[in-house]
């Protein structure tokens, strides 16, 4: 069965090549013209028995002669892009593109695109991966993988790039135009060339020039509408210097003077005293208490669907949105090939700097939940309470999260479903409103639903 | 972005009617392709539209995918796997309605969902092929063009109609960037190369036909389709068939002549093809006796033939005039109104007992025996005036035709030059007058109907040749033939028009190891018939025979190394004391040796008749033409009066020699 399975990736590679081959260098009617081959080459096997194989004639030779002639293309082209920071998945990414045409003659009728890099999915990724599309396929299809293939490496490319039509560039100008597509996943995509291509004097066969114009583009994860989450816990004693604090809480509220010591920033010198005593002599301010929410991403896919992998980011991704202009820090931890630890808010990192973090978060196939725990409790003394993004509300994540209430830290936990299941909240049946399970075809309304300030 | 290279544009304005009109030509649906072509091209002119939902393009869609499943159903449960061409013959029909649909919604294009189901669940975000719409004129015009194929209408207009219309094709969606003259160019350069494509395939496809039938021929066991001939006219190529003994006849009497066992026979015809279009099966009721009457009547003899079934049904060869099956165990027999005799029995050899009479076991003549594709009418029409047939009763018509094959014709299994289709044919009758056995049956046969009179195209084997080592007659594999039946005075005949020199030309083709495979093809065919025997009774196992092989062997291998085997293909004494057959000692042969003696050769394949006209050319042997046709009678002819005959016979070649006979070093032959 593994044999036959092996057999078929194997040949699924060789169709795919051929047909992205085909797809690339055949003009619409030169594929209908292919058709035609194809169809008269079937019908037209016994030349006695119809006149296919004259349209067979015809076809391949108008085919040929036009592959011959697109080998006459030559060309001096340069083509550069311009791409924005960052993009969002599923929402259109707009971009320039400059041809510059060194050549002494117009170039009319040109076509361009530019080529993503796709990594071809080896065979254990593509016998272990779910596809969540495949719920709306035939079962023929399900069974042979095809389609899951194609969908695996079109996740793997992040964007379709369709060709572009140049009309026409002039001898020894340039020519400007704006390129459009929708990228489908987040994460790095990463251009590898800029592609002209001319069709041949019948519009059959497209022949290419070919350009090295390697760039990545980051694309963020989608993000919903969430408010800012407080969970009345208890201010913590940020341990840090003026730069963390100076405008949170109560960090402007003096305490006292004191010699200077070395290392003391030279804004916190009192001038005055300094000035009578002649010797340096720094303010000293109350400590800094202010609210810090730990937000852990559940990385151990397991059996759930990328899906729920997906949306889990994107929820993480909205958090970290929502702290923006609040006085607090968020501190997001997830296990992915390592333990991972970023703090944003005041004095630390953009939330931006978090979303690029999410756009490239993987999912970890090994659950490790003994490090995630260990992880949060040795950061636990510093957060006011813990957002937990789980995939799943098994004994593993019960047992976690009875770990943090036990010592009172508060706790909401979003659980991220495929399909609506009643769920006990368990350790949290003292704060139901806090365990929230959310399905991943309807988070946005689920999550306007929800009484924030009850929360 | 609609960009005519990127996207499927729509078809330029006429050219689905033009299509259609092609369509309707090739097919015969040219009343139906008018009001298709009405309804395409009103749209264009009409700015009514009919606003259509995703779901009814679907529903359309779908009616007519089922609308195609059951005319496929239909179309194959009535006419078979030839079916295939009229499913594509009827393709237009089948997708009018998506086309229509198209064109007179305000959409303009279908949707790419529409027509895969497989799309339309799938999230357009990620599979944006979902989501996307083409234009499906350009497609149905194609498929008019591939439909209109099915009509295998061989002329060279839709050669040059279909690459017009690509051509208009191409036109309209050129690139701006080149030239009209580059463009011109390059598409002359298109017609060359298709045309000289299209003739290739046809060339492959027949080298190869022939070199496969070659190859089954020579090393697996033949299937004859009782309903169906691929004949090897216009085969470029020389025919090669095998030593293999196929068929063994044992009778009573000597053959005096060579016995026509014909397994099946066929009444219509086309390139290269022998058919029958509506053949219809009876079973044949067993007596109460165990045999299998097949026609009312005394038999007039019976002969007993082994063949070889390579399926459990099979068509066997059986004499012209078989009226009764007997003494074997077949679980049936069938047979359709052309005299073809189905028999379901095991695989392997069979053997059975043929009882026979005078009147030929097959329907009376209908239509369909009168047909002369229209292609050869003309041809065989000319023919028919050159030779001043319409004239003649039909039994003169026959001796006329009979004449003319046999005196201006040639046998050769060698084909070397190439035709148009169609035009082997008539390369055959006006041309080379050079060719095998199944040129010159359907040649007589299409001539023949073309006067008027009803023929059929006949095959089988001719069995003439007696084994010593196996005791009866064999008829190889190489001993397939093909001869024509006509209908004449209310009777069928069998009409050989094939120049009798074939089975000694295919004899010379022999292989050199033929003596090695005929002791082969016997210990098989004997070990064969031990294995039916044990399998029937393993009880009584006759292992001796295994034991008995070896001295036969050993007398065979004598027999091949020390004794001149028996064979008529060697020198004509030893035909003599091989062959007892009527008229071998015609004293004509006397003449035929002085001839060789003087120098005349006789070309590869050239009659009697040919070589006698040949050397007569000057008048000088004013008796030949009188003796040949004497040696004919006194050789063949079993009912004449060979006394009388061979006393005219003597005479006149008594004549020619006292005369004498210039040596061809005075009178150089025409090479």
């Amino acid at each position: 069965m593994a044999a036959t399975g092996r057999l078929l990736y194997h040949n699924f590679h060789i169709l795919h090549r051929l047909s992205r081959w085909t797809r690339d260098r055949f003009s619409a009617t030169g594929l209908l013209i292919l058709s035609c081959i194809i169809a008269a080459g079937i019908f037209g096997i016994d030349t006695r028995a119809s006149l296919a194989y004259q349209i067979f004639s015809i076809s391949f030779s108008l085919l040929l002669i036009s592959f011959l002639s697109s080998l006459l293309f030559r060309a001096r082209l340069t083509c550069k892009r311009h791409l924005p920071e960052y993009g969002t998945v599923f929402l259109p990414v707009r971009y320039s593109v400059t041809i510059e045409n060194s050549d002494n003659k117009r170039h009319i009728d040109l076509l361009y695109t530019d080529i993503l890099e796709s990594k071809f999915p080896s065979f254990k990724e593509f016998k272990t991966a779910h596809d969540p599309a495949d719920k709306n396929r035939n079962w023929f299809d399900r069974k042979i993988g095809y389609p899951k293939l194609m969908s695996m490496l079109q996740r793997n490319r992040g964007a379709s790039i369709s060709w572009s039509a140049v009309d026409e560039i002039p001898a020894q100008d340039e020519k400007g135009f704006t390129i459009e597509f929708i990228p489908t996943r987040r994460g790095y995509l990463r251009f590898t060339h800029s592609r002209v291509a001319r069709p041949d004097p019948f519009g059959l066969f497209l022949s290419f020039k070919s350009q090295k114009n390697p760039e990545k583009l980051l694309i963020l994860p989608k993000t919903y509408r969430v408010p800012h989450v407080n969970l009345m816990g208890h201010r913590k004693y940020q341990q840090g210097d003026l730069n963390q604090a100076s405008l949170v809480g109560d960090s402007q509220e003096f305490m006292s003077l004191r010699d200077y010591q070395p290392g003391d920033p030279l804004r916190s010198i009192h001038w005055r005293s300094y000035a009578k005593r002649g010797d340096p002599i720094v303010k000293e301010f109350k400590d800094e208490f202010f609210v810090r929410h730990g937000l852990v991403l559940d990385t151990f896919i397991e059996d759930h669907t990328p899906s729920q992998f997906e949306e889990a980011v994107s929820l993480a991704a909205s958090f970290s949105l929502s702290i923006e202009d609040q006085d607090s820090l968020l501190d997001l931890l997830f296990i992915g090939n390592e333990t991972h630890h970023f703090t944003t808010g005041r004095g630390f990192g953009k939330s931006s700097n978090l979303l690029e973090i999410l756009a490239c978060v993987t999912p970890s196939p090994e659950p490790d939940f003994h490090n995630l725990t260990n992880l949060i409790e040795k950061n636990l003394s510093e957060f006011s309470g813990l957002i937990l993004i789980l995939l799943d509300w098994d004994e593993k994540r019960q047992e976690m999260v009875k770990r943090f209430t036990s010592i009172k830290v508060p706790v909401i936990v979003f659980v991220i479903m495929e399909s609506p299941v009643n769920l006990d909240p368990g350790p949290l049946s003292n704060h139901p409103e806090r365990f929230i399970p959310l399905i991943t075809d309807n988070i946005q309304d689920a999550l306007d639903s929800i009484n924030w300030a009850g929360i | 972005m609609d960009n005519k290279f990127l996207n499927l544009p729509p078809a330029p304005p006429f050219t689905i009617a033009a299509a259609l009109l092609l369509w309707g030509w090739q097919t015969g649906y040219l009343v139906f392709a008018i009001p298709m072509i009405l309804l395409i091209e009103t749209s264009y002119w009409v700015r009514w539209r009919w606003p259509l939902s995703h779901k009814e393009f679907n529903l359309i869609s779908d009616f007519s995918g089922i609308g195609f499943f059951i005319v496929v159903v239909f179309i194959f449960s009535t006419v078979g796997s030839r079916g295939i061409f009229v499913i594509l013959s009827v393709m237009p029909f089948i997708l009018l309605l998506l086309l229509l649909v198209q064109l007179y919604s305000e959409q303009g294009k279908v949707n790419l969902s529409s027509l895969f189901v497989s799309l339309r669940k799938l999230d357009p975000k990620i599979t944006p092929e979902a989501a996307s719409k083409v234009d499906i004129s350009l497609t149905y015009l194609a498929i008019c063009i591939i439909s209109a194929s099915a009509g295998n209408n061989r002329t060279i207009w839709f050669y040059i109609l279909s690459f017009c219309l690509f051509s208009i094709i191409l036109w309209h969606f050129r690139p701006r960037r080149f030239s009209i003259f580059v463009w011109a160019g390059l598409l002359s350069l298109a017609l060359v190369t298709s045309y000289a494509t299209q003739e290739g395939l046809r060339d492959i496809q027949r080298n190869m036909e022939a070199s496969i039938i070659g190859m089954f021929d020579q090393f697996m066991w033949r299937y004859r389709d009782p309903d169906r001939a691929t004949t090897a006219i216009g085969s470029i190529r020389r025919l090669k068939r095998s030593d293999r003994i196929v068929v063994r006849v044992n009778s009573e009497q000597s053959l005096n002549t060579p016995l026509y066992l014909r397994e099946a026979s066929y009444d219509h015809y086309n390139y290269g093809i022998w058919n029958n279009e509506t053949p219809i099966y009876s079973v044949i009721d067993q007596g109460l006796d165990g045999s299998w009457s097949l026609s009312p009547g005394k038999s007039k003899g019976t002969i007993n033939i082994t063949s070889y079934m390579p399926r459990e049904i099979g068509v066997i060869p059986v004499p012209h005039g078989v009226n009764r099956i007997k003494d074997i165990a077949a679980l049936e027999i069938n047979t359709n109104q052309y005299g073809a005799v189905r028999m379901e029995i095991r695989e392997g050899w069979i053997n059975f007992n043929a009882d026979f009479n005078d009147k030929m076991f097959t329907s009376p003549p209908g239509e369909n025996d009168l047909e002369v594709p229209s292609a050869y009418r003309n041809n065989f029409d000319r023919l028919a005036k050159e030779l001043d047939l319409y004239s003649n009763t039909p039994e003169e018509s026959l001796t006329r035709i009979t004449r003319f094959f046999t005196e201006n014709f040639t046998y050769t299994l060698d084909q070397r030059r190439r035709y148009p289709p169609g035009k082997f044919l008539q390369n055959f009758l006006f041309n080379t007058r050079t060719g095998h056995c199944e040129y010159f049956a359907t040649s007589t046969v299409l001539l023949l109907r073309t006067l008027g009179i009803p023929a059929r195209y006949a095959v089988g084997y001719v069995v003439d040749e007696y084994s010593d080592m196996e005791g009866s007659y064999v008829a190889r594999s190489r001993d397939a033939h093909s001869w024509a039946l006509a209908y004449v005075n209310d009777k069928w005949h069998l009409v050989e028009t094939t120049p009798s020199v074939w089975a000694s030309y295919e004899e010379s083709n022999a292989s050199l190891f033929e003596p090695f495979t005929d002791i082969y093809f016997w210990l098989s065919y004997r070990y064969a018939l031990f294995q039916a025997q044990d399998e029937l009774d393993q009880e009584e196992t006759n292992y001796n025979l295994l034991y008995l092989l070896i001295p036969l062997i050993m007398i065979l291998v004598w027999r091949l190394f020390f004794k001149k085997r028996n064979n008529r293909k060697k020198t004509t004494n030893i035909i003599k004391t091989i062959r007892r057959q009527q008229g071998i000692d015609s004293v004509f042969y006397i003449l035929i040796d002085e001839f060789k003696l003087a120098g005349y050769a006789r070309r590869d394949g050239e009659t009697l008749a040919c070589w006698m006209k040949r050397i007569n050319e000057k008048g000088d042997y004013p008796e030949l033409e009188e003796a040949l046709q004497l040696h004919y009678r006194y050789r063949f002819d079993p009912a004449s009066n060979n006394n009388q005959i061979h006393k005219d016979l003597s005479r006149l070649v008594k004549s020619v020699m006292d005369r004498g006979i210039t040596p061809v070093s005075a009178q150089p032959i025409n090479a």
